[in-house]
């Protein structure tokens, strides 16, 4: 199962290499390889590494620590089938961490790409309403289960194809060079890893591959159903050039809009869910 | 801490990476017990290996707090 998890964390790393090529090309710029964010990572595992003196010692290491921790277990429900609401769990642990990283370093930068970060989870987390949804068709909120659901009556992407667009939201929240990647923005260097630098940024980078790997995996997962490798490995890519065009055409938002569409995207949501709740599956 | 320490550390790891993975692999124990071992190995073990190549040796830096 190591095996698994480095390779799963190497094809997540090439997906955001991908992404980072799509959005350059789209943009009219050459952009780096595809490898770059496997490159990136090894090459922030050799700078000499310290801890900011500013920092909080215990918080600033152990952060990097939990963020890879809680993405492999991630990797193993999915892998296990297991239930959907503890990958969304986990999904508002990482909110948590990347706050952790920021609050950790003692930089006004990496404070504020915290609180952020605490602000997006406000409107991102509320879209997960997209899961009541896939309750009421599956019956079940196991990975399993809704799989095997998929295979006897075809995949979840038609009958609630809104639901799949909000789960895409929030996937493309946590995407780089996205539209809500508020956390992330420019006037805050780096946001919330901005003091995380070497082996720690490193880290970090691995957390960011197996994460992008999981949450796309489970969105193929959960509307399209079972696959096989090849297939997985298509879908996984096809999913991140949408992803690539989502990030390349659209302005980072200002905080404010970001909560604010996410908010009004979440309050459809809720709108679609009563009616599938009430209507279509009395 | 001393890059021969970190060493240990990450061969330790590795090596609990690898048996759980086997032991997993031949039937021996379940998934949830191979997740419940490599969760906490995984991100030492990662660690570890690149304190390992390139630790540095010195103090602590002030963080650039703004113009």
């Amino acid at each position: 199962m190591i095996a698994e998890l480095v390779l799963a964390t190497l094809f997540g790393l090439l997906l955001l290499g991908i992404h980072r090529k799509l959005i350059a090309r789209i943009q009219r710029r050459p952009g780096p390889p595809i490898w770059q964010e496997i490159l990136h990572m090894l090459k922030f595992s050799f700078k000499t590494t310290w801890i900011p003196v500013t920092a909080s010692r215990t918080l600033f290491v152990a952060v990097v620590l939990i963020a890879i921790g809680i993405w492999t277990a991630a990797f193993y429900v999915l892998v296990s089938g297991g239930s959907l609401l503890v990958i969304l769990g986990i999904y508002m642990l990482h909110k948590i961490v990347e706050h952790g990283f920021g609050l950790s370093s003692g930089s006004p930068y990496g404070k504020y790409g915290g609180v952020r970060s605490v602000i997006s989870a406000a409107s991102e987390i509320p879209l997960f309403v997209s899961v009541a949804v896939i309750a009421v068709f599956t019956h079940s909120l196991d990975l399993s289960s809704i799989m095997q659901y998929q295979q006897v009556s075809g995949p979840l992407l038609v009958p609630a194809f809104p639901a799949a667009c909000a789960m895409f939201l929030v996937i493309l929240s946590k995407m780089p060079f996205g539209p809500f990647s508020i956390v992330e923005a420019k006037e805050l260097v780096s946001g919330y890893k901005t003091e995380h630098f070497g082996i720690w940024r490193a880290g970090l980078e691995i957390c960011n591959g197996l994460k992008t790997f999981v949450l796309l995996a489970v969105f193929l997962a959960v509307f399209i159903g079972p696959l096989t490798l090849p297939w997985l490995i298509t879908g996984m890519i096809l999913l991140i050039v949408l992803l690539a065009f989502s990030c390349a055409i659209t302005p980072m938002m200002s905080p404010f809009d970001s909560v604010t569409i996410q908010s009004m995207v979440t309050g459809l949501m809720l709108v679609y869910a009563a009616v599938v709740l009430l209507v279509v599956h009395p | 801490m001393k890059k021969t320490t970190v060493a240990w550390i990450f061969w330790v790891g590795a090596g609990i990476c690898v048996i759980t993975s086997g032991l997993y692999f031949i039937g021996m124990i379940p998934l949830s017990v191979c997740a419940a071992v490599l969760v906490p190995a995984f991100p030492i073990t990662v660690l570890a290996l690149f304190f390992w190549w390139m630790a540095g040796q010195s103090g602590g830096d002030i963080p650039f707090i703004g113009y």
